[in-house]
């Protein structure tokens, strides 16, 4: 008897659950309001980002209610991605510049051409938004991947840190000098930081390099990968001899680079994040921080930069356009908020009306806008940019980490790979 | 009296059993045999959860064949699994045997052994990404002090695999104790007061009685966790995430990764009826070579 | 002979302590951490008890994430798939272990084999399958226009209402119930519900015990299932927040230690409650199988 009480119970229990929990109705449809969805990608920093800018804009535009979500980085492409195939994709969402084409696909992202005017922006950044000729995402802020390092440290093994390395050979010279190791060989500070294993951050890493000298993942058309020619060999053999000759790191050493840069376990590297740690746990360190566009291979190249950043744009699904568009256009367009999100998301602002405030606040404002107007490029972008990725990144990693590795043979594969990859679909747009 | 046919079968007892068994019957075909077969039906289609299925007949399976990482995620699949089934099993065997020697402690020893299966995957993985970090982490430490230079473990592609496997072996031991100790404490002592008579040595006693007796549940480990290991997705995606350059990519990560970050549900869902396939036919083959499981009644 | 016996139990304990130490250590890291001033986290070399113990390490974990929200969702999901999968399990086992009924045999191949079918195989298609469930979640008749079951607690629950584990140990358990009692009911005129409810089932206690830790372990740990189904970020169970203390730049990982320690807690006290008839349950399952 009770056994049967206690199962009755549970069914209820269930029924109950089934009406009332996870239900998200929304109950504003007696109020007239248009509600616009909004998922951002981060954590309890753009939470209440969100939760100070919303607010004001829902005062200034009373129709409108703003529904927003943040997702963590680690599963929320994933669960943007469930959302779409569910039916329940929001109207306005993040995506970060090299996943734009993939999620046009998932019907994430819609042309926007109509309400943007290209000349409130900066010209490279606002470019990679568009995909085939159309407008997809606008910048919320850019993310600049240089080269880092720390002038203190510089002095500390007797380099003059107002003389960056010219070359590779010289940086590989001076990161040398800058590590440092115990009797019995083990890290105690790591001079460059040679990322591997990394879903994006190694191709990154690499990508600059590649470029830096005269290199590049794929042909100008876009049709070829050129991930084996001449340069990508010589550019994936300098950064494993980093790793493995000149001994500046050990891989899977540095897990955290921002806050190990912070607290001076890594002394330089080519990423786009590094002093963030510093600006939390040191701030009175932060004027050693200096950053660069990754040296050229030798005098006869450029040194490049990458630049990238966190997009915004309107989804396939969304019902009301326009007023999805009022809410993108808050944003990106107002001048505090976009120096708000770049202080915190740590980048330039792509929003040419925001860049005297941001230099005002930021100590870096300067050297990104002077490096944002020189030698910059981006990622290319493809439709099938994850399994292109992974498919790189895991040659590199087995270059990298195995070094007696035939360093042509494992890019031929993954070339091979991605041109079948290109040859199943749209052609990439290159860089 | 009721009326009984000619097994002594009552229509009410039949009625009742399948009554019984409905419930449970009916919701696994729902979530079980249904989505398989449209499992199957989705791996003859190109498909990214968005847009409609595009029909492509056999193409994922052909793709699959001269899928290079598909192989590697086999083979590493495998390997796991292997040497995670036999190491437990082996390890556990040990100290249940140990265990029954007629010493105290021993629920409390058992409790303990066992204590790794209560934690989650996610929640276990992340204290051991903490404590196998390359150069701050406990383990590497306590290497050291024996002068041993620290081990890449995770970060590198020759150890990874191996480092999952120990992991995996750490945490499996406590259930195969559990089964094994409790087989153990079945056996009668008589057994052995008789074989020690006939002067047997401590070792003969072992294979002849103990390891023979054991054979039955050496094998439902074996399946038990074998089944298991196959589809071990948590530790993976959070420890390895696959790398480093696919040294621990599983087939099951390799699934997760094409239907979800990569949009090929199509293909998805051939790799994963290829899996099941496989280990279909490997407990079907386990299943053969004991003849256990079956219905005896 | 006495001698040598000591000294061989002696090698006994060292060695099963040995082996408990290195089980344990994880968690004693575990808790150790969860007690370390951030700063303290990478020291080298690493500190055992932290120079100063941060009890607020708990309540910052807490706050950090919608910590209270996740446990709340955990558990309703867990109590209410665990409680349904007890009367489901109980009664399937019980017909498949005592009950003769046609087409016994296959009925327990198949619960047996689906057992053998990977998560992922069906993952897909049951999300689809959900978002079309009908007259749910806004759906019409026909399963069309709203989401279906997809970030419900239902679409949690379901998987685990039954189990292959739990049918699979109760029927071992029921095997063990002499058959004489059943028939002996059977005589005295009680109905096979009767019999089941008022007779076997309170013998069944161990098997419950087992079955019911096993699926509330399972449910609680569950991780890629609640990935997929769950969207809006309230409907997350704690091991999908655990991920949290994760960045984008950098893990709190004396918070996330403090967390995953409070998350393992409703399993650890039930496990140390229920120990005995635990045991008990799985041993069964293992000898004669």
């Amino acid at each position: 008897m009770k056994k049967r009480l206690l199962a009755l119970c549970i069914v209820l229990l269930t029924a109950g659950m089934v009406f009332a929990g996870g239900s998200k109705e929304s109950s504003s449809s007696e109020d007239e309001k248009t509600v616009v969805t909004l998922t951002f990608l981060g954590n309890q920093v753009q939470q209440d980002f969100l939760d100070k800018w919303i607010p004001l804009f829902e005062e200034n535009n009373p129709d409108i209610d703003v529904q927003y979500t943040v997702l963590d980085w680690g599963t929320g492409k994933t669960k943007i991605l469930s959302s779409f195939a569910g039916g329940v994709g929001s109207d306005i969402v993040m995506v970060y510049g090299a996943d734009i084409p993939q999620w046009i696909e998932y019907g994430a992202l819609s042309p926007i051409d109509e309400y943007f005017d290209p000349e409130m922006f900066i010209e490279v950044p606002f470019e990679m938004g568009k995909w085939n000729g159309k407008l997809y995402a606008v910048p919320l802020q850019s993310k600049l991947t240089g080269y880092y390092y720390r002038a203190d440290k510089y002095e500390e093994a007797g380099l003059d840190p107002d003389n960056p390395p010219s070359d590779w050979q010289q940086l590989a010279e001076y990161s040398q000098k800058l590590t440092k190791r115990d009797e019995n060989g083990n890290l105690i500070q790591s001079g460059f930081w040679v990322t591997t294993s990394h879903s994006y951050k190694t191709l990154t890493q690499y990508a600059v390099f590649l470029w830096s000298a005269g290199g590049s993942l794929f042909s100008e058309d876009g049709t070829k990968c050129t991930f084996n020619s001449r340069e990508a060999v010589t550019t994936a053999e300098y950064i494993r001899d980093l790793l493995n000759v000149y001994k500046v790191d050990d891989a899977g050493s540095i897990q955290n680079e921002s806050t190990d840069f912070a607290q001076g376990k890594m002394v330089s590297g080519v990423c786009n994040n590094a002093p963030r740690g510093m600006e939390i746990s040191n701030p009175e360190e932060v004027k050693f921080v200096r950053v660069v566009p990754v040296p050229p291979i030798d005098a006869n190249h450029t040194g490049y930069c990458e630049i990238g950043g966190d997009y915004l744009g309107i989804s396939a699904t969304c019902k009301n356009r326009d007023a999805a568009a009022r809410v993108l256009k808050y944003l990106v367009e107002t001048p505090e908020i976009v120096i708000q999100s770049c202080i915190e998301s740590f980048g330039p602002p792509a929003l040419k009306s925001a860049v005297d405030g941001f230099r005002a606040q930021s100590f870096y404002a300067d050297v990104w806008n002077d490096l944002s107007n020189g030698n910059v490029k981006v990622q290319p972008l493809h439709p099938r940019w994850g399994e292109i990725q992974a498919i790189m990144t895991k040659a590199l990693d087995v270059i990298y980490l195995e070094p007696n590795a035939d360093v042509q043979q494992v890019l031929d594969d993954a070339t091979a790979q991605v041109d079948a990859i290109i040859a199943e679909s749209v052609p990439a747009l290159g860089e | 009296m009721r009326k009984s046919n000619r097994l002594g079968l009552t229509k009410s007892e039949a009625h009742a059993g399948l009554i019984f068994v409905a419930p449970a019957v009916i919701l696994f075909i729902f979530i079980r045999l249904v989505p398989t077969i449209y499992a199957l039906f989705l791996s003859f289609t190109q498909f990214n959860m968005v847009k409609d299925p595009v029909w492509v007949g056999l193409g994922n399976y052909i793709k699959m064949t001269g899928d290079k990482e598909f192989f590697i995620s086999l083979q590493n699949t495998l390997v796991y699994t292997i040497f995670n089934v036999i190491i437990s099993a082996a390890v556990a065997l040990g100290v249940a045997v140990l265990l029954n020697r007629k010493i105290r402690f021993v629920g409390f020893f058992r409790a303990i052994y066992y204590m790794p299966q209560i934690a989650s995957w996610i929640a276990l993985s992340m204290i051991w990404t903490y404590l196998l970090n390359p150069p701050y982490g406990l383990v590497n430490y306590i290497l050291s002090l024996f002068n041993i230079s620290k081990a890449p473990w995770l970060s590198s592609p020759s150890m990874a695999l191996p480092t999952l496997i120990m992991i995996a072996v750490w945490r499996n031991v406590g259930y195969d104790v559990v089964i094994y100790l409790a087989a153990l404490q079945g056996i009668q002592p008589s057994l052995y007061e008789a074989a020690e008579i006939d002067g047997a040595s401590k070792l003969q006693q072992f294979l002849n009685i103990t390891w023979k007796l054991l054979i039955p549940t050496t094998v439902y480990i074996f399946i038990m966790t074998g089944i298991f290991s196959l589809q071990a997705f948590d530790q993976v995606f959070q420890l390895t995430a696959g790398g480093p350059a696919d040294a621990t990519i599983t087939v099951v990560l390799q699934i997760y990764r094409q239907a979800f970050q990569f949009g090929q549900m199509g293909y998805a869902c051939a790799l994963a009826f290829v899996l099941f396939v496989v280990i279909f036919i490997l407990s079907g083959m386990s299943l053969k070579i004991t003849g256990r499981l079956g219905e005896t009644e | 002979m006495k001698k040598r016996n000591v000294i061989v139990n002696s090698v006994c304990y060292v060695i099963l302590g040995l082996g408990s130490v290195i089980i344990l250590l994880p968690f004693i890291i575990m808790v150790s951490t969860s007690l370390t001033p951030a700063a303290e986290v990478f020291a080298w070399p690493p500190k055992l008890i932290p120079s100063k113990i941060m009890f607020s390490n708990y309540p910052d974990a807490v706050a950090a994430i919608d910590f209270g929200r996740y446990f709340i969702n955990s558990t309703i999901i867990t109590v209410t798939a665990t409680g349904i999968s007890l009367f489901l399990n109980s009664s399937a086992g019980y017909a498949l272990a005592k009950l003769r009924f046609p087409g016994k045999r296959l009925v327990f191949l198949f619960i047996l084999g689906t057992i053998m079918i990977p998560v992922q195989v069906t993952m897909i298609p049951m999300f689809i399958m959900f978002r079309r469930f009908p007259l749910i979640g806004g759906n019409n008749l026909f399963g069309v226009g709203g989401t279906g079951l997809i970030d419900t607690y239902l679409a949690l629950i379901l998987p685990n209402m039954a189990t292959t584990m739990g049918i699979y140990l109760l029927r071992e358990f029921f095997r063990s119930v002499p058959t004489e009692l059943i028939q002996a009911a059977r005589v005295d005129g009680a109905s096979e519900y009767r019999t089941f409810l008022q007779i076997c089932l309170p013998l069944s206690g161990p098997g419950l015990i087992a079955s019911g830790i096993f699926n509330f372990t399972n449910s609680w740990n569950d991780f890629l299932w609640p990935l997929i189904m769950t969207i809006s970020p309230e409907m997350k169970t704690l091991q999908l927040g655990l991920s949290q203390y994760q960045g984008q730049y950098f893990t709190d990982w004396h918070l996330m230690m403090a967390a995953t320690l409070l998350s393992c807690l409703p399993i650890l006290i039930l496990y140390f409650i229920f120990q005995k008839g635990f045991v008990e349950g799985i041993s069964s399952s293992g000898i004669k199988g």
